[in-house]
């Protein structure tokens, strides 16, 4: 099987990454329907599924900078939507401070960003994607948690196999 | 409205010690000892009424004693200032014990002395300090045989300036003595930091965590951190890297700070035993401001008020949500 | 070590136009884990499916990621190939690179890449993938249904039919309920009693239901299918083995009482049945106006007694039972009338409120059917009804619509007619609000046939004057003052959550609104559920709601309660939390987080014979969102499917490939 690599143009100009969690029920959705409705965005945005935005341990969020990622979207459904009723409000407040406490230590909010979209809001959710990627575009890359360390010993995959 | 306070003499503390074992109220006792360095105490933990002997009530009760109620189980006596009363008052909150099974005796506490800041403000090494006596909101300070007055903002630990809270929230009984002196809390300075920009924050921060060595003593010595295991220690899966490279330092002290959120009463004792020195109260009273004005939370002040964390209104703040 | 195997569908060109399905697939066979990858034009069809199970087959695959289409879409259909194949479903990841990629980006170059990206992270998520696997939960097939008002009457007559259990609590000495207060229902103008009476006696013959009146839930423990209740059986002092229901006791009784059946319009006795008609037909004691209990001596009634059913000693019965499903039908109150004030509610005695009136109305109510003025007895002539008193006012905080007030007051309008042929009716309103089958049509003959006289608009203040009520209000339609002699005043006060609402909605897991409502799971898919599963909703302690609503909603809440007990095992989804006691510092978080009630705490015997305390998550009551585990700080908690280590490797999946 021949393929061609296409992905070489990557490398010609910075594009920042963007991991997205998104809610199983709104979020997700939201997305879907962003898709099969053929609203672009960019593609710079990669979407791993949670149930719920409370499923989002502040510390992923931590973990993604530590990882490398530009930035940072977490959505999930609007306040009194929630499928499991209280999950967003509860994420909502881990956000809050986790917002404001990075913020103090030296990261810019608009690295780290949260939204609420609907299983509906196929506008909303290209839209939010195209703001979350221009405001990382104008931070520049994460070079906070690159700085000079141990290298990349401390970086690669650390689960081990089952 | 009157309310009975059961006042307890520094002489009287031995008696009523023993009293609690006696009466087989108590398993333990925790108070303070005579350190090895002049001006610092060391935690006793009595098992029985003889090992009170060394039961120290002068003053320099800097440690926070709720700590070891992680490791002592039974029913405890304990001395507790106000910030340790609102520590106690959080463990309760946390189910980490129970209030019936604590005898408190509060300290109702005057400041806490910083030997080392009290030399410097003396002018001489904290070895030659020979004696630190309050004077109501004064001190004497002799060293080498001289003796100077020192304000309270020279001799006193920085966090006991500002004190919201120098009465015990909780006790049983409180301690009377002579290092009881009315505190008037100054207002906290304002953290300049917060006014700069972000890439200064980073800046300064960067500067710190890279000289963290990750040695723990922040986590070990905070009462707030009671779980069995900690998190950063986890391998399967595995939060944060063990090694002191400086990204990992800021993802574990971010992690201590979240962890730590709505049961940290700022009692400074990470900042105290923090071999390097980082400026650790910097971030948890920075949490602690956030805490009150999102949520109107105060940790460690009220029994009844739901942890802002397991807790939410709908009418939360959401204005950083798209 | 993981045998992978990655099935990258072209979904015709809907993927292969903007993403080199080829190429991602090639990509995908050199990492970790991956034995075979490639692709297919159509993974979903019956052939793709095919080469799916062919490849279990022939490379001995434990884990299987499709990249297609979203998981909302297909992700049972794989599920299914695999399992057909022998592998448990949960091993089966999806990547979505159509709707998340080829469907939303043109550059195909991009495209690819972000694909190939989004499968590597399936593929780190799948080797963390754990076999899971549904658990069954015990069903006790037996329900409580609190509240024995027509809501909880129907629902329990439903159940019952099926062929279950029912434990019918009911807190007054009789079941009935609000219902049995009313003189006729709208729009039918059939009598309540008739109607209500028999269904009252069918539920008293049904040999499923068990009647526990002059009771009230105490506590409930427990979870879905397996709810341990307390019920506190209060002293009738009544044998209700030996009683006749002669009623010679309540004929003899010397005290008399205001009845609270008649909201203060009339008078009962100290031993007492609410109304003639009542399930169970025994009287019960009221203690605190009893003569014997206050003043130590009488007993008339144990002497006229025939069947000796009198027993002053009886004591309060708590009674334990065990149940697998819990209907609450507890109703609603009527707003105080001193909360209006300027209606000389609870001044005038001649301002009275609509269910006062349904009493004064009814043949076998205080003043046997005829309308009266509570002052001195005479007939009113001229009657003015006021609707929306206390209903949608903002500042009462009550900004909600009562919703029947509109159509019973155009009920009593037509009502006062048929009794009192010369009176006069007038009826100030806001709005009309007669949304139901023949509503409308019933509201017109008020007005048409029976002369109502409606004036839109608000009363303002009511005095009295010369033995009249003054009732002056605008009407804003003429855009005038007017003022109204009165003989009588009714008010159609607001329907109102009952005042012990919030304790009951405690004890049951039922979230309330700033009404004190109790919340259903979804106001429209799921209006009769909880978030606390096995615990049911119906009438009128959810908002206003009229017989027919009510009805329908005790008929809904059945039938997720016979749904829950078609088999006498839950099966339960396997994505739940789970706890793993050796990190738990048994803060609790946790249980204060979750909105299901799923996590409980108790006690375990260790190996050693110590005993501990430990935290459990209930399987079938867990709901899978997660927001407990993202809130365990030690980590102890776990939510399988997205445990953190899967969501981890997906995390680091992508750090990889910088």
């Amino acid at each position: 099987m021949e393929a061609k690599p296409e992905t070489e143009k990557k490398e010609k100009n910075w594009e920042p990454k963007i991991l997205a969690f998104l809610c199983r029920w709104c979020s997700y959705a939201g997305a879907d329907l962003t898709g099969s409705s053929r609203i672009s965005y960019p593609a710079n945005v990669r979407i791993l599924r949670v149930p719920c935005s409370g499923r989002v341990n502040p510390l992923f969020i931590l973990k993604t900078l530590r990882s490398g990622m530009d930035g940072i979207l977490v959505s999930g459904c609007h306040p009194g939507d929630c499928h499991y009723t209280a999950g967003n409000y509860n994420a909502r407040r881990k956000f809050a401070i986790l917002s404001r406490l990075l913020e103090y230590v030296g990261i810019d909010p608009r690295r780290v960003q949260f939204s609420w979209v609907s299983a509906s809001e196929r506008d909303k959710f290209a839209k939010v994607v195209s703001a979350v990627v221009a405001d990382v575009k104008a931070l520049g890359p994460n070079e906070l948690f690159q700085l000079p360390d141990f290298g990349q010993m401390t970086k690669g995959p650390t689960s081990p196999d089952p | 409205m009157s309310e009975i306070i059961p006042e307890v003499s520094k002489d009287g503390l031995l008696d009523l010690g023993k009293k609690l074992f006696d009466e087989r109220r108590v398993d333990y006792f925790l108070g303070y000892k005579k350190g090895t360095v002049r001006f610092k105490t060391i935690p006793l933990i009595a098992r029985k009424g003889e090992d009170l002997q060394e039961l120290w009530v002068e003053d320099f009760f800097h440690a926070n004693l709720s700590l070891y109620l992680k490791e002592i189980k039974g029913r405890v006596g304990i001395l507790a200032k106000g910030c340790d009363s609102r520590s106690l008052v959080s463990l309760i909150k946390e189910g980490q014990i129970k209030r019936e099974d604590l005898y408190i005796v509060g300290i109702p506490c005057a400041g806490q002395v910083d030997p080392g800041k009290a030399a410097k403000a003396a002018s001489c090494e904290p070895e030659e300090l020979e004696e630190i006596i309050r004077r109501n909101q004064e001190f004497v300070i002799r060293a080498n045989g001289q003796e100077k007055t020192l304000s309270k903002t020279q001799v006193l630990l920085d966090k006991c300036l500002f004190c919201q809270y120098p009465r015990p929230l909780i006790f049983d009984s409180l301690l009377t003595g002579d290092y009881v002196a009315p505190v008037s809390p100054v207002a906290r300075a304002q953290d300049d930091l917060r006014q700069k920009p972000v890439s200064e924050k980073w800046a300064f921060w960067s500067g710190q965590f890279e000289r963290c060595i990750r040695c723990y003593a922040c986590r070990n010595v905070c009462p707030a951190c009671f779980c069995p295991r900690c998190i950063v220690e986890e391998n399967m899966p595995q939060w944060v890297s063990p090694l002191p490279a400086e990204g990992d330092n800021f993802v574990f002290h971010l992690m201590r700070l979240l962890h730590v959120a709505g049961t940290c009463v700022s009692c400074g004792e990470c900042q105290r035993v923090c071999p390097v020195e980082i400026p650790l109260m910097k971030l948890n009273e920075k949490m602690t401001d956030d805490l009150r004005e999102l949520f109107d939370f105060v940790a460690g002040v009220d029994l009844e008020k739901a942890l802002p964390f397991r807790t939410y209104r709908q009418e939360d703040p959401q204005d950083f949500i798209r | 070590m993981a045998r992978i195997g990655v099935f990258v569908c072209h979904c015709g060109t809907n993927i292969a136009s903007t993403v080199d399905v080829k190429y991602a697939a090639e990509e995908m066979s050199k990492e970790k884990g991956v034995i075979i990858s490639r692709d297919y034009k159509y993974m979903c069809s019956d052939p793709g499916q095919k080469i799916i199970k062919e490849y279990i087959r022939l490379y001995k695959l434990d884990r299987v990621v499709v990249a297609s289409c979203s998981p909302l879409l297909h992700e049972r259909t794989f599920q299914n190939t695999v399992q057909e194949e022998g592998m448990n479903p949960y091993l089966m990841e999806m990547a979505n690179i159509r709707e998340q990629c080829s469907w939303v980006h043109k550059d195909r170059a991009e495209a690819t890449l972000k694909a190939i990206e989004l499968i590597k992270m399936s593929v780190a998520k799948a080797r963390m993938n754990e076999p899971l696997f549904p658990k069954g939960i015990p069903v006790e097939r037996k329900a409580l249904v609190i509240g024995g008002g027509i809501s909880g009457m129907q629902a329990a007559l439903d159940i019952a039919m099926v062929g279950h259990p029912v434990l019918l609590v009911e807190r007054s000495p009789s079941i009935g309920g609000r219902m049995a207060q009313f003189d006729k229902t709208f729009p039918t103008l059939d009598c309540a009693a008739c109607i209500l009476t028999p269904k009252m006696v069918d539920v008293r013959s049904n040999p499923n239901i068990r009647i526990l009146s002059y009771s009230e839930v105490e506590s409930v423990e427990g979870y879905v299918g397996n709810f341990e209740v307390k019920i506190r059986k209060k002293a009738r002092s009544v044998d209700m083995s030996k009683c006749t229901g002669c009623g010679e006791c309540m004929l003899k009784c010397p005290s008399r009482v205001e009845s609270e059946f008649d909201l203060g319009l009339g008078k009962r006795k100290a031993i007492y049945i609410p109304f003639p008609q009542a399930v169970p037909n025994v009287p019960v004691i009221d203690r605190a106006h009893c003569r014997y209990y206050t003043q130590g001596k009488c007993k008339v009634c144990q002497k006229v007694c025939p069947a000796e059913a009198i027993n002053y000693e009886q004591e309060d019965e708590v009674i334990t039972e065990k149940v697998g499903a819990i209907v609450a039908a507890t109703g609603f109150d009527l707003s105080d009338p001193n909360d209006y004030s300027e209606y000389g509610g609870g001044r005038y005695k001649d301002v009275i409120n609509g269910l006062q009136f349904e009493r004064m109305i009814n043949a076998s109510g205080p003043t046997e059917g005829h309308l009266k003025r509570p002052s001195d007895g005479k007939e009113p002539k001229t009657i003015v009804f006021i609707q929306c008193v206390g209903s949608r006012d903002e500042n009462l905080g009550r900004p909600y619509c009562s919703k029947m007030c509109c159509m019973y007051t155009a009920k009593h309008a037509i009502l006062t007619k048929e009794h009192i042929p010369d009176a006069q009716v007038y009826v100030f309103y806001i709005d009309i609000r007669a949304a139901g089958k023949n509503y409308e049509e019933f509201v017109r003959r008020a007005i048409e046939q029976y002369g109502a006289i409606y004036l839109r608009g608000r009363v303002s203040r009511i005095f009295e004057k010369n033995g009249k009520l003054i009732v002056r209000g605008a009407d804003t339609l003429l855009r005038s003052q007017v003022e109204i002699e009165a003989d009588m005043v009714v008010l159609a006060t607001a329907l109102v959550a009952r005042k012990d609402a919030v304790k009951v909605a405690q004890m049951l897991g039922i979230p309330y609104d700033q009404n004190q409502f109790f919340t259903e799971m979804h106001p429209k898919l799921a209006p009769v559920e909880n978030v606390t599963s096995g615990i049911y909703l119906t009438g009128a302690c959810q908002a206003p709601k009229d017989i027919p609503d009510s009805v329908a909603s005790a008929s809904g809440a059945s039938v997720k309660v016979c749904a829950l007990f078609a088999s006498d095992e839950l099966i339960s989804d396997p994505m739940t939390a789970q706890v793993n006691p050796a990190l738990c510092s048994l803060c609790k978080t946790c249980v204060d987080i979750c909105p299901f009630r799923a996590i409980i705490e108790e006690e375990v015997q260790m190996p050693d014979g110590r005993v501990q305390r430990q935290m459990r998550v209930i399987d079938g009551v867990c709901h899978g969102c997660g927001a407990c585990v993202a809130s365990c700080r030690p980590g102890a908690l776990s939510l399988k499917g997205y445990t953190d280590q899967q969501i981890f490797a997906e995390i680091e999946s992508l750090a990889s490939s910088f």
